[in-house]
């Protein structure tokens, strides 16, 4: 029985199986490889490279943050110092300053007070010089009375005057 | 036994199930790969997403037995050869079309020992070539049979064992989970109160078929990639 069923039985249909899907596969692959293949494998190598990219441009944007975060600190110290100095030279300019002020106030208090003993001095002298003339005046009226004769007031009064030295000195 | 409507071309006979299922995987995968890699852009979304894993999953693999430059060059192949086998695991999984004098016309392709058997055929093919493109013929002979000379009856052996063990292996399962499906739809049908314990059973069965049909298809690539690579390898 079961001879006769294995008679039966279709002839093989290896070779053909063979043929089919050698065939069949092949032209899948030419297929894919002509209508896919290259697409996708592109889309690969264009996002590996784009990756690359943008490693590279991140780290280039590191180094210029970093470059840029130096420089700030550079200039910010920069900045520290020459405030101070601008401290330090206003400083100086106050100290310069009073110094001045206080020299031209005591130049202007010296001249005030000679200017003051000069004005002293001339009153001083007018005043003498009027008492003087009074005096010399007044001796010779008196001498009038007293002689009573007109003296030469002129001749007179230079000698009073010599007397009035002697007493002043 | 299951038999398939068949037909000849003067003497060589065609099996026209595994015709029609071998063209409608060839089919099904073609339409998938051109449909998910239209439109392609930089940031990957949707359908290109799977593709994209599904090619770099395939590519990790050859990559981990041939290294990276090696890999690249058999991309393709390897990827075609992968999604060729997982959709034809997984397509017999599908239905089952049977006319009443038992010829069957809906089957996974690799669940015919002819079609597995090609496959073998192909990567052997594919590893020996390669292997004779790298070193010349006699650098090749030398290279995969002579290395040492006493191994020469081993390694004749091992060329047979591998050729047919991976096309056995791949064939045994799928096979072996169409006559299960098979004998369960055969329960469902011996009697109407089967119907519903078989229906569990065939839901329960076809989800451990495609959790074999896609670990078969990786163990075809992982297998033929490292026989590429037997031959093409640099000797240390």
């Amino acid at each position: 029985m079961s001879q006769f069923i294995l008679l039966e039985a279709a002839p093989s249909s290896m070779f053909g199986n063979i043929i089919v899907v050698s065939g069949a596969f092949l032209i899948l692959v030419i297929l894919i490889k002509k209508f896919a293949w290259g697409m996708i494998t592109s889309m690969f190598e264009e996002r590996a490279k784009k990756i690359n990219d943008d490693i590279d441009s991140a780290e280039a944007a590191r180094k210029q943050a970093e470059a840029f975060a130096e420089k700030r600190e550079t200039e910010l110290a920069g900045s520290r110092e020459e405030a101070s100095k601008i401290i330090m030279t206003a400083t100086d300019a106050a100290h310069a300053n009073k110094a001045k002020i206080v020299a031209e106030a005591s130049e202007e208090a010296r001249r005030v007070k000679q200017r003051a003993n000069e004005e002293i001095e001339q009153s001083k002298k007018e005043a003498i010089s009027g008492i003087k003339g009074n005096v010399a005046d007044i001796s010779v009226k008196i001498a009038e009375k007293l002689i009573g004769q007109s003296l030469d007031a002129t001749s007179q009064t230079e000698l009073i005057d010599s007397y009035l030295e002697k007493m002043g000195d | 036994m299951e038999k398939s409507w068949s037909f000849n071309i003067g003497p060589v006979y065609f099996d026209g199930a595994v015709l029609v299922m071998t063209v409608l995987t060839c089919a099904i995968v073609f339409g998938l790969v051109i449909w998910a890699s239209r439109k392609m852009t930089l940031r990957p979304k949707g359908k290109q997403n799977v593709l994209e894993w599904m090619i770099e999953f395939v590519n990790g693999v050859s990559k981990d037995n041939m290294g990276g430059t090696e890999s690249r060059r058999y991309s393709l192949f390897v990827f075609v050869l992968f999604a060729f086998i997982f959709v034809s695991n997984n397509i017999g999984l599908m239905t089952k079309i049977e006319t009443a004098n038992s010829l069957n016309y809906w089957k996974s392709p690799t669940a015919d020992v002819g079609v597995t058997l090609t496959l073998s055929l192909m990567v052997a093919l594919v590893a020996n070539l390669s292997g004779v493109k790298r070193y010349g013929f006699k650098g090749y002979l030398k290279h995969a049979f002579f290395s040492p000379a006493a191994m020469l009856p081993m390694k004749i052996m091992e060329e047979f064992v591998n050729f047919l063990s991976l096309a056995l292996r791949l064939f045994g399962n799928i096979f072996a989970g169409e006559i299960v499906l098979s004998l369960v739809a055969q329960l469902g049908n011996s009697h109407v109160y089967y119907l519903p314990v078989a229906i569990a059973l065939e839901v329960l069965w076809i989800a451990f078929s495609l959790f074999i049909g896609a670990l078969q298809s990786y163990v075809f690539i992982l297998l033929s990639t490292m026989y590429i690579n037997e031959k093409i390898a640099e000797e240390e």
